[in-house]
């Protein structure tokens, strides 16, 4: 059996309401420059370090199973906690995934301002992900994982698989109230 | 005499209704499969109202979101997204039992970890049955009782609707597509009126040798396919070539494919040559839902397509990194562009002014209607240094710019149409000169095209123009891979999303930096550079 099946076999046999698995890291943020949706370009260290908790994920605006359903997350989660959180969605499919392009898919998933998406050039965004150890060999194989930090200076949790809005809520509560 | 009379009476209306009842029958059965597909891809129902449904903990979807072509795609095959199995839902997979899997997957064989329809028999299961799907439609079960996937939405489907996806579910990829028979796969390759005759032959070769090769000129091509010989898991089918040539006036192609495809219908059109236009082989495949498989075309159409799948945007794709490198600086106060009557020219000149949009810069179009020497030389005369001067011509009216001097400010040529580096510009031009370059760089690409080279040289062909061959020869390889892929389900629409995700994997021998599609994606490289004609980047890599 090849090595790459593995997994795969093993994510079959799961059972259909599997909860996220909870890890906590300390990821280096690499110091790269992002192009903003607005079409600024920002250095990412200092995007997730404006003080603001941070809530992140990695998406492409063409992915078909994966990516709506954790942006639909992400943009319940924004309704529930509005301007407490700064939500980033870093792209994977970076080429196709230019500024307009990601404006447009803020759009359709109704984001407000404190919801931000990032694009850049292909090697920026693989160091990012690279960073937080989300690099799956291809956008393809890419792998649903939420990270949430409340401060500069705090661990990340990594919540993988899909996390549901309420469940991403109560870590977000639950690490801002110091637990 | 009398009652055998009135017997005929009586059977007279009897063979009518009969007669009416067949098509009545067929057209009903029409009507309900378009129901079936309307839920199946648009997430609407018959009454008009939209599919809605719940995904455990994720919350509900809606409309398109719900539909299952979102995440089962257009055959039914399903995908695999992040370890995340979309298991396949046509028909056949739906109802029969599901086996324990198949022997490609014993490792030795393995094609790939993310080929669903494979990957969907590694676990058994009872075959479904009507009430059985419509209960994990709605409610989210399989036949052996337990809970599908969190992912997999639980649909508010009337029972009469839950039973118009079941039929539609029950028909959809069961037959091999057009073109396919029980020991052949039958391609066509387009070749447009104007292209010159040792491109359209330098193409044809690398096709014919690609061809011959598959179809077990070589022992050792035969026993790697030995996995698929067997009957269970996919036969061995020769490829057939047809090469359609098409004449006279763009407004003519469609009639002409249309007659050259009821002579022989075929599975997809492979590679193919167009430099001006190519827009009604486009309609034509999209119309036909035949696959149109990576042509070399300067001017493609960029929207409506489903069926069609390119490796580049081609002139537009210059067009659009040109006005990013002219935005970036500031000092330009005049665009002249200079170009013929040639659509693809034409088609850059439109694209270009869109995306530089309203801005201070003049934007002046020359077109010559006939080209000659003085003509040429005229119009770039009175360039100043504060002008860019753009010239979208191809590499011999290039050539009559010999005497003419270069102009002071920056000068832009189309890599496409001009023949990238190779172009007959005069040297003195040449030092001035910049290309828009939406290839790999020649130095990065001698590299990644040495497997493309050595088996031109193993085939006895000579390189005459190394985007049109090297991308004939990918066309292929990759048709290869993906038909190798599909095992027994030949089916069109699956060959285009195998190709969107399979290429995201791949590190293929092409004439482009990156080659890659997703979802809808339909132009797999995305970028390109501003070159020198050293082969040297003057620019970073620009993704308009």
């Amino acid at each position: 059996m090849s090595a790459r099946l593995v997994p795969l076999l093993l994510a079959l046999a799961a059972p259909a309401y599997a909860e996220p698995q909870r890890a906590t890291a300390r990821y280096r943020i690499p110091d790269v420059t992002l192009v903003r949706a607005d079409g600024a370009r920002v250095n990412l260290r200092r995007e997730l370090d404006d003080g603001r908790p941070v809530i992140l994920n990695f998406v492409f605006t063409t992915c078909a199973a994966i990516c709506p359903v954790m942006s639909r997350t992400f943009a319940a989660v924004q309704r529930r906690l509005g301007d407490e959180v700064h939500l980033v969605s870093i792209s994977i499919d970076p080429d196709e995934d230019t500024p307009p392009r990601l404006l447009q898919y803020a759009r359709q998933l109704r984001a407000r301002p404190g919801w931000s998406f990032y694009t850049g050039t292909a090697e920026a965004s693989l160091s990012a992900q690279r960073a937080f150890d989300a690099f799956r060999g291809n956008k393809m194989n890419h792998v649903p994982v939420t990270y949430l930090r409340v401060a500069p200076d705090a661990p990340w949790v990594r919540l993988s698989g899909f996390a549901s809005a309420d469940e991403v809520v109560k870590e977000f509560r639950k690490l801002r109230s110091g637990d | 005499m009398r009652s055998r009379s009135r017997y005929a009476f009586a059977v007279v209306p009897l063979l009518l209704i009969a007669a009416l009842a067949v098509p009545w029958h067929a057209s009903r059965q029409a009507m309900r499969l378009r129901l079936g597909e309307r839920i199946y891809r648009d997430g609407v129902l018959p009454s008009g109202a939209l599919l809605r449904g719940v995904r455990p903990g994720l919350g509900e979807v809606s409309g398109a979101q719900a539909a299952c072509v979102q995440c089962h795609r257009r055959s039914g095959m399903g995908t695999v997204e992040g370890g995340q199995l979309v298991p396949p839902i046509a028909g056949p997979f739906l109802f029969q039992p599901r086996a324990q899997k198949l022997p490609e997957l014993d490792g030795q064989h393995t094609r790939g970890p993310d080929l669903a329809h494979a990957l969907g028999r590694s676990h058994p299961r009872a075959p479904y049955d009507d009430r059985s799907l419509q209960r994990a439609i709605c409610q989210g079960t399989d036949p052996t009782g337990s809970s599908l996937e969190a992912l997999m939405p639980r649909y508010n489907l009337s029972d009469s609707d839950a039973q118009l996806l079941v039929d539609y579910l029950k028909q959809l990829s069961t037959r091999p597509s057009p073109g396919v028979t029980a020991d052949s796969i039958h391609f066509a390759t387009v070749v447009t009126p104007g292209v010159a005759p040792q491109r359209r032959k330098a193409m044809l070769d690398v096709l014919q040798s690609y061809f011959s090769v598959h179809n077990g000129g070589s022992r050792l091509a035969r026993l790697r396919q030995k996995p698929f010989l067997d009957p269970e898991h996919g036969r061995y089918r020769a490829w057939e070539l047809h090469v359609w040539e098409l004449t006279g006036p763009p407004s003519t192609w469609e009639a002409q494919l249309l007659a050259y495809e009821r002579r022989q219908p075929v599975f997809a059109l492979i590679s193919g040559v167009g430099e001006r236009t190519w827009a009604p082989v486009q309609q034509f495949c999209e119309k036909r839902e035949v696959p149109c498989w990576f042509p070399t075309v300067d001017l493609p159409v960029t929207t409506g397509s489903f069926y069609s799948v390119y490796f580049s945007k081609g002139v537009l794709l210059e067009a659009e990194m040109l006005a990013r490198r002219i935005g970036a600086q500031a000092t330009v106060r005049r665009l002249i562009e200079v170009r013929t009557d040639d659509e693809a020219a034409a088609g850059a000149t439109r694209a270009l002014a869109a995306a530089i949009g309203p801005t201070g810069m003049r934007l002046e179009e020359r077109v010559l209607h006939t080209v000659d020497r003085a003509a040429l030389q005229e119009a770039v005369a009175d360039a100043t240094a504060e002008d860019a001067l753009v010239l979208w011509l191809r590499g011999d009216d290039l050539a009559l710019l010999a005497g003419a001097h270069p102009p002071p400010g920056a000068v832009y040529l189309s890599a496409t149409m001009a023949g990238a580096e190779h172009a007959p510009l005069p040297a003195g031009w040449k030092a001035q000169a910049r290309l828009i370059y939406p290839f790999e760089l020649p130095r990065e690409r001698s590299t990644n095209l040495s497997r493309f080279h050595s088996w031109l040289a193993t085939h006895g062909q000579k390189l005459v123009d190394e985007r049109l061959q090297a991308d004939a020869y990918l066309a292929s390889a990759l048709m290869s891979e993906q038909v190798g892929d599909m095992l027994e389900v030949l089916n069109r629409d699956y060959l285009l999303e195998r190709a969107e995700a399979l290429l995201s994997a791949h590190l293929t021998p092409a004439m482009y930096h990156r080659l890659s599609l997703g979802p809808t994606q339909r132009f797999a490289s995305k970028g390109g550079y501003i070159a020198r004609f050293d082969g040297t980047a003057e620019s970073g890599w620009i993704v308009p």
